[in-house]
């Protein structure tokens, strides 16, 4: 039995069966988080190119699979990342546990979980971009559905994304070209450059970061914070793994330079724009996209704490994501997400305010939540040596603060009347509520229960930095 | 009788002049034109055009295989088109609103040549890069993927219409399949490519089934 085959096709198959569930949303939830589980306890202990005793028989559980001349190979340092996958994916699958998602969501999220994998088991490594477009493809099913119809927030991220992957390809053929005749540091230059470009339109450097806040503004808050939670990660976790694999690419000044440009840009335009924002999704885009900021200063510092940093980073903004969309979901339920629309809904959905609240302000990087723990460490390293781009990452906080203590009157101010029509919050609502803010807080006090889980993720290629 | 494959493989030894020549008109009519069934044909069109082309950098039967997948993905294409053209009866929008004859088009037709004449002027330069990284593929198939690329951008560029984004992104797709077959020929990559050209098709479509209203480039210049 092949592992990667395995990690590729359950979800696959939950998904198939999640579809035939398409009436009961609830149901479709607790399958996909047993799935989720059940793989992400796989990936922990699932032994490699070893016998072993499945239903009474032996089998040999090969570390590789192969197609059509193509390998995908499940390597040892590989399991922290797909149980973050796995991991990341379960909030926001127990988001559907009041029955209150669409039908297509948990299949079409089951679905994007191979396709991510599949980045990193893929060999030669950049064909994982080919990878990167069919999720986008597919996270167009997440992101409209008949409650949500826009598209500008989806067709952004097809277009940013096929605009991005040809250059990762065309850098894969110079590296070929590289190995292969005596040009080679002319062949290893214009890869060099063609992988910046890619990675700089993949990893939503502005200008290309466009299709988040569109995204936050018009999909479901759930479908929203999960494309956020998973796919830039999956941008990155592929970057790093390029990073650990080639020497020559660790050695490359450019790259680490547009990692930093980048996250300077992110920082000083998201946090400006964030500020004035009006609609909860679009400034909660903007939270992520200035906090994605942080993670790639963080990788640009070419340090292996600064590394650790940024997988920290990018590992506790999960729980703050699936809480914001706890809250939101419930609140934009009846409307859109605006400053108008939620005028005086904190008295009819005290819950589902606390969630949206504690998981925003985590995003912003307020004290004692999850999301401040790790973003100190990074200001504490940024102050070291460019003072002035820790001043801005704090400006940036600044920003998306304020747009949330002025939603934050909003929501507080008395309800106008009459009241509009809001479904009394139910059980599970203010148990996942409860639950997700509680989480937040715990993890903003606490963050070694998840950093060395983060730490693992870059543990091969911090030990080549180091 | 011959096979598909050698049909194929004859037409793209006679035609490689003409299909460079095809691929530049359907192009223009996919920048120039909004109406979406057209703007679909033509991308149909362009679709047999390409295979064509990729007579020269790929065996005859995989050449065959993407013009299937252009084909098979401007059918998915044009069947949401046809969908979305009776919601638009209902919603009463008049029917051919968009082409050729369409006022709004030719008011924004001035502009749109223009650019289309940059983005050739773009794709010529684009050429002059390609060459030397490929010195064995004749010029008018590294010439028509250049176009395809560069056209295709402008005409992402020019419209938030989820059809016509997507023929211009699949048009993108093409232009770079017809240069990367030429350096990465491997049957796994192909198939890759295909299944990314349908993703693309099946997610636009899916886009454009699910808007609300008919909405037309009326915004766009």
């Amino acid at each position: 039995m092949s592992v990667p085959l395995l990690f590729m096709a359950a979800p696959v198959a939950a998904a198939a069966l999640c579809a035939l569930l398409y009436r009961w949303s609830w149901l479709q939830s607790v399958l996909a988080c047993l799935t989720v589980l059940l793989l992400a306890l796989l990936a922990l202990q699932i032994p490699l190119d070893e016998l072993a005793v499945v239903g009474g028989s032996d089998v040999r559980l090969s570390a590789t699979f192969n197609i059509f001349g193509r390998a995908f190979v499940f390597a040892v340092e590989d399991r922290p990342v797909l149980i973050f996958y796995f991991m990341a994916a379960l909030p926001f699958f127990m988001c559907g546990l009041d029955g209150r998602l669409t039908g297509s969501f948990v299949p079409a999220a089951l679905l994007l979980l191979p396709l991510l994998a599949a980045t990193i088991f893929v060999q030669p490594l950049l064909f994982a971009a080919l990878f990167l477009e069919l999720s986008a493809a597919l996270a167009v099913l997440l992101l409209a559905d008949g409650a949500h119809r826009a598209a500008r927030g989806a067709l952004r991220l097809l277009v940013t994304v096929t605009l991005g992957v040809p250059f990762i390809l065309l850098a894969g053929w110079q590296l070929e070209l590289a190995g292969s005749g005596p040009e080679s540091t002319q062949f290893l230059t214009q890869a060099g450059w063609a992988l910046c470009a890619g990675f700089a339109i993949l990893l939503a450097a502005v200008p290309f970061h466009g299709w988040m806040p569109a995204v936050g503004q018009e999909a479901p808050a759930v479908a929203a914070a999960f494309l956020w939670a998973l796919f830039p990660a999956a941008v990155l976790l592929f970057l790093l793994d390029a990073l650990a694999q080639f020497d020559w690419l660790r050695n490359t000044e450019l790259l680490f330079a547009m990692l930093r440009i980048a996250g300077t840009g992110l920082i000083v335009v998201c946090g400006a724009l964030a500020f004035a924002q009006r609609n909860w999704g679009r400034l909660a885009g903007y939270a992520v996209l200035v906090e994605w900021g942080a993670i790639l200063l963080a990788v640009g510092m070419r340090t292996p704490a600064a590394l650790v940093a940024a997988a920290a980073l990018l590992v506790m903004r999960v729980p703050a994501l699936a809480v914001w969309a706890v809250g939101v979901g419930a609140l934009a339920r009846a409307g859109d997400a605006d400053l108008e629309s939620l005028r005086g809904r904190a008295h009819a959905q005290p819950l589902a305010t606390l969630a949206a609240l504690a998981g925003g302000l985590s995003l912003a990087g307020l004290p004692l939540t999850a999301g401040f723990a790790v973003r100190w460490t990074v200001l504490r390293m940024l102050v070291a040596d460019e003072f002035w781009l820790a001043a801005a990452l704090v400006l940036a906080g600044l920003g998306v603060l304020v747009a949330h203590v002025r939603l934050l009157r909003a929501l507080f101010e008395p309800a106008p009347q009459p009241p509009p029509e809001t479904e009394p919050e139910s059980a599970v609502l203010a148990g996942l509520a409860l639950l997700g803010a509680g989480a937040v807080l715990a993890l903003g006090l606490n963050p070694q229960w998840l950093v060395p889980a983060a730490t693992r993720m870059v543990e091969a290629l911090a030990g080549k930095l180091g | 009788m011959p096979t598909f494959a050698e049909l194929v493989a004859r037409l793209g030894t006679l035609a490689i002049l003409p299909a460079l020549a095809g691929v530049g008109l359907t192009l223009i009519t996919l920048v120039l034109l909004d109406e979406r069934r057209l703007v679909i044909g033509a991308f149909a069109i362009q679709s047999v055009f390409v295979g064509l082309l990729h007579t020269r950098v790929l065996a005859a039967q995989l050449a065959g295989i993407k013009m299937l997948v252009g084909l098979l993905a401007a059918l998915v294409l044009y069947t949401t088109a046809h969908q979305c053209a009776l919601l638009d009866i209902a919603a009463g929008v008049q029917p051919g609103a968009g082409g050729w004859r369409d006022s709004g088009v030719l008011r924004r037709l001035p502009f749109r040549v223009f650019a289309a004449i940059l983005a050739m002027v773009l794709g010529a330069q684009l050429y002059g890069r390609m060459v030397p990284a490929v010195p064995g593929i004749e010029a008018p198939v590294l010439q028509a993927a250049a176009l395809l690329v560069c056209l295709g951008l402008l005409s992402v560029g020019l419209t938030s219409e989820p059809l016509k984004t997507g023929c211009g992104l699949l048009s993108i797709l093409q232009g770079f399949g017809i240069f990367y077959a030429a350096v990465e020929p491997a049957l796994a990559v192909i198939w890759m490519m295909a299944a990314v050209d349908l993703a693309v098709a099946v997610a636009v479509s899916y886009l454009a089934r699910i808007q609300p209203a008919p909405e037309l480039d009326g915004s766009a210049a």
